[in-house]
């Protein structure tokens, strides 16, 4: 069986990132859903990517690399947090499509495991025996 | 491409700040003073046990990890994914908290 990859998560990440801000827009027929679902989409998806780059660097070197462990990692964080603050302080967000693009992870790989075990490869697959 | 969708994203991140300045200067709604501090308390402890079991989740996650790497160190591809998918998801879990805690003390 093909296993996940985090670059397929990432693929169907910007995949959700799409597809939901056109549904929001589409569907409420105002920006302020849009930016809503946008935003917080990206930031899980820029989350994702970050963590993949720093976990990857850090760990999957022949040496651990300590400025990704101690110093990057932390500061990913600190950033998100900050980011988040700022956007709900200032932001004119609606709570509910906020909440929804920051599911954004969970839907992927939801979508993921779904592709892996009804995708037409899968049922190749099983119709091959294999 | 993948630069160009990270500067759409990241542009998209700061149009979306220029909605809401006027916002700032919002006045603070006519709560109780005894419900303030019972949403204060409420903000608190709901970031407080988030971190909690996201940092317990997270720990026994990378522990179990690198003990999977250093016995088996040709695995560490395979091991590394889904540590990162695990650490991401309970990120979020945590990320949840915290958003509806601020939402808590700065919206209602």
């Amino acid at each position: 069986m093909k296993e996940t990859t985090a670059s397929d998560i990432e693929h169907i990440n910007v995949f959700i990132l799409v597809l939901g801000s056109i549904l929001s827009l589409v569907i409420m027929r105002e920006f302020k859903y849009l930016f809503s679902f946008a935003v917080a989409s990206s930031i899980m998806t820029l989350n994702f990517r970050f963590l993949k780059k720093i976990i990857e660097g850090g760990f999957l070197q022949s040496t651990v690399s300590k400025k990704n462990i101690l110093i990057k990692l932390p500061l990913k964080f600190l950033i998100l947090a900050g980011l988040l603050c700022v956007i709900i302080i200032y932001g004119d967000i609606d709570v509910i499509f906020f909440l929804i693009g920051l599911s954004t992870v969970f839907l992927s790989v939801v979508i993921n495991q779904v592709i892996m075990f009804w995708g037409p490869a899968a049922k190749r697959r099983q119709k091959d025996g294999a | 491409m993948k630069k160009f969708l990270l500067v759409m994203m990241l542009l998209g991140i700061f149009v979306s700040f220029s909605f809401g300045f006027a916002m700032a200067a919002e006045e603070a709604k006519g709560l109780d003073s005894a419900v303030k501090q019972m949403v204060a308390l409420a903000a608190g402890f709901g970031v407080a046990i988030a971190a909690f079991g996201g940092a317990l989740g997270q720990s026994k996650a990378i522990a179990s990890a690198l003990d999977g790497i250093a016995r088996n160190p040709g695995a560490a591809g395979k091991i590394v994914t889904p540590m990162i998918i695990g650490l991401a998801m309970i990120e979020s879990l945590v990320i949840y908290s915290l958003v509806v805690s601020l939402l808590l003390i700065f919206k209602l």
